[in-house]
């Protein structure tokens, strides 16, 4: 051994000596600060002892110590997927990860927060280390906001399950030997003034949608444009986000329209003599002519905007199971701004559409009059575009369509509907909050059914005989 | 491919709007994916509504997209093309945007007419005229007033859109605008209701406002159209539109939000006017909770003695 190597041990033994001091520092800087928040989750068990590992160096001298100093080094995040009502389990497919951090900033301005929507789905945050493994300390804190941290537990390893029923902006820390790596997050709150709400309708089957040719009949009260659908609601919304202002994050936040065909027992009535019959509106499984369980989801087509939940479509490709830009059945206006966050006005429309076969396939018999009607449960819905995957319900309202009417037989060309006297449209007066304690609950969980078949899409008469 | 929208007005805001009367001389089908009947009209251009379409007479191809199935094509009417025939010799009056070639145009909103003279055609001339019109200007407020009250559909539709949500107008405009159309005799229950509506909405009724003369001539405009519609439950749903407005979170401090709540349901007047009262009753006996909510806030303001007049 020359001189030179005899200088690089004595500069790795001194090394070794300065390290083991930070680390003693190190751990009653943490134990002292952990007692004084009272909020940190210690790790489960103590840290492990130093052993080798495979791959590490070998020491030439006994002075030189070989365990690395112990740091956390990232924190990454991940919400659970909507998933469907009715079996088979299927989920909104992943289009975002949610950002991981490893800042130590805490600031909201220098540690950009990951934007979610409050009383949102699981969220699980992981903490990764150098060297692997080793347990951290986790500490969740307001950040910019008065409200209460949001509880979390402890889950194996370095993951934790964070709340999502806290309003605002929010520090997750997560500590080891000194070292930490800091996440934000906000919550948006969407606070649905349920007693705004103001419901409107239109009982009318003059417009073009009724309408009637040789092969078919179609009946429907109203049409698709603002002021004339057949149901319509339009409800307050204040959103409240992060910060000080309660504004950090909102531009994220996409209001949309949710809703389910909850019952079907439109029926076309063939009682044209000699012949006889009905037909049953049914809603089946995609392929097959197997009803399907209600409820089911009442959506549109393709997907109305980059970045936007999407699940798979009967027909093939994708199709967004929640309207947020289709102007004929949804709106969000803002209002002027109120004392925190932002106010927005929601309003949404529909106007759903019977229709029937003229004759009996079997009997031959011609449609005379029409029976029945179709349930709809509509809700105010929401989705980061942090976090298209999860989809949260606020408020939703019932309402129903009843289509009787009569049918022209001939000698009339064509089978003219005429609707019975009286309401045909009726809904409850005012939306009713969904998991109010938490501002909302993820789809799922409220009971909205967002993936296929669809009302408007997998249906068949069955006709009887 | 687009959607086709049945409200006419839905995209004039578009860049290169145009709109035109279109005979189609075929349906041409293309390639679709199952379930799917998508493909090419090939048009004949019968009247320029607006906007640089080729002149009548000449030959366009307007791309569809359709449900493939009748009984789903009927059920997902929300895309209009689903419920046009498309049939050659069929008139379609449509709004278009320009395609990739001169020839080829997109179709945005549009409607079967029965021909090329239809109130709809003219009524979309008006909306595209009233876009022109500087805004505040009393050539516009007589033309949006004129359209309001107007018996075409079309352009009525497009004045209230325009009006309460593309900030047309200022805010006490679109109040009085609403109220002086409310007064007329001609209109139907149904746009009163939908007018109503314009006075309850974000672009008229402010709360950051309080009782200032806007909202004070929103909220008589909304008690008066009670007593102009005959279906009760119009009048309910004008009495709800009330309640929406009077029930606002006006301030943090509870008394000013009543003394608020006071001065609104005091511009109506000292009591419930007749046709409102009775709505109001029968709210208060209803089964609905919200309707009772909205009786008892109504009731409560005006219980509150109103506030003073300035001096």
């Amino acid at each position: 051994m020359g001189l030179l190597g005899l200088f690089d041990k004595l500069m790795a033994a001194v090394e070794a000596i300065f390290e083991g001091v930070a680390e003693a520092a190190g751990a009653v800087e943490g134990a002292a600060a952990g007692a004084a928040a009272g909020a940190k989750v210690p790790p489960a068990t103590p840290p492990a002892s130093p052993t080798k590992k495979a791959g590490d160096p070998v020491a030439p001298c006994p002075l030189k110590k070989t365990k690395k100093k112990r740091k956390v080094i990232k924190i990454t995040a991940k919400i659970l997927a909507t998933r469907s009502l009715h079996p088979p389990v299927r989920r909104i497919r992943d289009l975002k990860k949610l950002r991981s951090s490893t800042s130590t900033d805490a600031t909201l301005a220098g540690n950009k927060p990951i934007i979610l929507v409050r009383g949102c789905n699981v969220l699980r945050l992981t903490a990764q280390t150098s060297p692997p493994g080793e347990l951290v300390t986790w500490e969740v804190k307001p950040n910019e906001n008065t409200e209460s941290a949001p509880g979390f537990t402890t889950e194996k390893g370095n993951t934790i399950k964070l709340g999502t029923d806290k309003i605002g902006s929010f520090s997750v820390t997560a500590t080891l030997d000194g070292t930490k790596v800091i996440w934000n997050v906000v919550f948006v709150w969407v606070k649905v003034n349920a007693a705004s709400t103001v419901v409107k309708f239109n009982q009318s089957f003059a417009a073009g949608q009724t309408s009637a040719d040789a092969n078919f009949t179609s009946f429907a009260a109203g049409q698709f444009a603002r002021g004339q659908n057949a149901m319509e609601a339009t409800v307050s919304v204040n959103l409240i986000g992060g910060g000080t202002d309660g504004k950090r994050g909102l531009e994220q936040i996409k209001l949309g329209y949710l809703q389910d065909g909850t019952a079907d027992t439109l029926t076309g009535h063939y009682d044209s003599a000699p012949g006889g019959g009905t037909g049953a509106e049914t809603v089946v499984r995609p392929g097959t002519k197997t009803p399907a369980p209600f409820p089911v989801v009442d959506a549109q087509g393709p997907p109305a905007g980059a970045g936007e939940p999407v699940v798979p479509a009967e027909e093939g490709g994708e199709m967004s199971p929640i309207s947020t830009t289709d102007a004929r059945i949804v709106q969000v206006t803002d209002k002027p701004a109120g004392a925190k966050g932002k106010n927005v006005e929601f309003w949404l429309g529909d106007s759903p559409v019977g229709s029937f076969a003229r004759r009996h396939p079997k009997t031959k018999a011609f449609l005379t009059s029409i029976t029945g009607n179709n349930s709809f449960r509509a809700a105010v819905g929401s989705f980061s575009l942090e976090a298209p995957q999860a989809v949260c319900a606020h408020a939703d309202i019932s309402w129903v369509e009843d289509y009787a009417g009569t049918v022209t037989p001939p000698p009339a060309a064509t089978g003219v509907f005429t609707p019975a006297a009286g309401t045909h449209v009726t809904s409850g007066a005012a939306f009713a909050l969904i998991s109010d304690a938490t501002g909302g609950s993820d789809a799922f969980d409220a009971g909205f059914e967002l993936f296929a078949p669809r009302f408007n899409h997998s249906l068949i008469t069955v006709f009887t005989p | 491919m687009h959607d086709l929208a049945y409200d006419l007005t839905l995209h004039l805001r578009e860049p290169g709007a145009c709109a035109g009367v279109f005979r189609i001389v075929e349906r041409v089908p293309g390639p679709s994916l199952p379930g799917w009947d998508e493909g090419t009209l090939r048009c004949r251009v019968e009247r320029v509504v607006n906007g640089p379409l080729p002149a009548a007479g000449r030959m366009v191809s307007v791309g569809y997209s359709r449900k493939a199935e009748p009984l789903s094509r009927a059920k997902s009417s929300v895309n209009h093309w689903n419920l046009l025939d498309l049939a050659a010799g069929d008139l379609l009056l449509l709004v278009c945007t320009p395609g990739a070639d001169p020839t080829d145009w997109n179709a945005r909103s549009g409607n079967q007419v029965a021909a090329a003279d239809d109130p709809a055609v003219a009524g979309l001339a008006e909306s595209f005229r009233l876009r022109t019109l500087e805004k505040g200007s009393e050539p516009q407020q007589l033309a949006l007033l004129a359209a309001l009250r107007g018996a075409n559909d079309v352009a009525r539709h497009f004045a209230l859109e325009a009006i309460c949500r593309q900030g047309a107008v200022s805010r006490r405009e679109a109040c009085d605008l609403l109220v002086r159309a409310l007064e007329a005799d001609a209109l139907a229950d149904p746009d009163r209701v939908r007018f109503a509506g314009g006075l309850a909405s974000a672009a008229v009724f402010d709360p950051r406002e309080k009782d200032d003369p806007v909202n004070r001539a929103a909220v008589a405009g909304l008690a008066a159209t009670v007593g102009r519609v005959a279906d009760p439950a119009d009048r309910l749903t004008c009495v709800r539109y009330l309640a929406s407005c009077v029930r606002q979170d006006f301030s943090e401090n509870p008394g000013e939000a009543t003394r608020v709540r006071a001065a609104l349901v005091h511009a109506i007047g000292p009591v419930p006017p007749p046709p409102l009262a009775d709505t109001l009753a029968k709210m208060a006996a209803s089964n609905e909770a919200s309707d009772r909510d909205r009786a008892a806030a109504l009731a409560a303001a005006w219980q509150t003695p109103p506030p003073a007049a300035n001096p």
